[in-house]
């Protein structure tokens, strides 16, 4: 019998969010239903390049944020 | 004032920028208008080849509202991201890493403000970010003040374009200092575009017949009563201050000249 998947929190965009230990950021970008492009990350300030995208796994505590570009000038 | 075209001003038609060639002296924000549509036409009305965009967090509570990118035609346009927000060099890094990651550009418009009320660049903070995004590969577009020595010290530091503004941001004040303006313009041996405080196709007219390689602007168009028709007036003005420029102006005289001859009138 397989044991549920821990879970850990993580601050997502300034709020605290449940994710199971371990997952990926680019897992985390399908749950969130988010394109890969159009957007960067970074986690605990250092940013995420998108070929590292599925190695990059999260940790408890860990600080993410995910951008886009919107209107400015 | 003389005739005389400035050195770092070729009569090409196109102004180069880092690795890109545009034909278009216009570069336009994408902030503030009443719709994403709104945008896509006064965007398409303006003739430019380059808009600025924000970096900001994706909204994941509300997903809702359409996409800005959905808007903007990247065949079309190379977005430019800002680092509008940013008070600190470190903040204005980390943004411009960011938003080069987001896009599929090296460019960034550097903005490094000092104060919240005027929006007024800081300019110690923009050099030493200048020199870091320079040397991590950014061609940087660094928004400062209309003052000669703080453009001269970003174009030392390695900025591909210098941006002086003409009044603060979003005023519509037209360009406060055209002296100063025309004179970093003629020191500089890298295009100075004219970022802020358009209000008016006037605006872009004085700045380009200045001979500023171009015109940065978003508020004049955005919040102006018909958007779209202002960013047709916009592009008609730089066309024709780029023209005026070229052309060589006159003189300014105290006097008048008469411009019909005074020999040959009847009766004398």
């Amino acid at each position: 019998m397989q044991d549920a998947a821990r879970e850990i929190t993580v601050m997502i965009n300034g709020r605290s969010r449940l994710v199971a230990e371990g997952e990926s950021i680019g897992k985390l970008l399908d749950i969130l239903a988010l394109a890969r492009s159009g957007i960067a990350v970074e986690v605990n300030r250092v940013l995420v390049k998108k070929d590292q995208y599925d190695a990059c796994r999260l940790r408890h505590g860990d600080v993410v944020e995910i951008v886009t570009f919107v209107g400015g000038g | 004032m003389g005739s005389k075209l400035p050195t770092n001003c070729p009569e090409s038609n196109t102004l180069k920028i880092g690795r890109r060639e545009f034909s278009s002296r216009l570069f336009v924000g994408t902030g503030k208008y009443t719709s994403n549509e709104v945008m896509a036409k006064a965007l398409e009305a303006s003739g430019t080849q380059c808009v600025t965009v924000a970096v900001r967090r994706v909204n994941l509570a509300d997903r809702g509202k359409g996409c800005l990118l959905d808007f903007i035609d990247s065949k079309r346009y190379v977005l430019l991201p800002n680092t509008a927000g940013c008070y600190t060099a470190d903040d204005a890094i980390r943004t411009a890493r960011l938003g080069r990651e987001a896009g599929i550009s090296d460019m960034v418009k550097l903005e490094v403000l000092g104060d919240e009320k005027t929006l007024y660049p800081d300019t110690s903070e923009t050099v030493n970010a200048t020199k870091v995004l320079v040397s991590e590969g950014f061609t940087v577009l660094a928004y400062t003040n209309d003052d000669l020595i703080a453009a001269l010290r970003l174009e030392d530091a390695g900025a591909t374009s210098v941006m002086p503004l003409g009044g603060p941001i979003g005023s519509g004040l037209g360009i406060l200092n055209q002296l100063n303006v025309r004179m970093i313009i003629e020191r500089l041996k890298v295009p100075v575009i004219v970022d802020a405080g358009v209000g008016t196709a006037s605006d872009v007219a004085v700045a380009m017949e200045l001979g500023a390689a171009g015109v940065l602007l978003n508020t004049g168009i955005a919040l102006a009563r018909d958007p779209v028709a202002m960013a047709a007036a916009m592009k008609a003005a730089c066309e024709a201050g780029r023209l005026a420029f070229l052309a060589g102006r006159i003189p300014k005289k105290e006097y008048g000249t008469p411009s019909s001859p005074k020999e040959g009138l009847v009766g004398r």
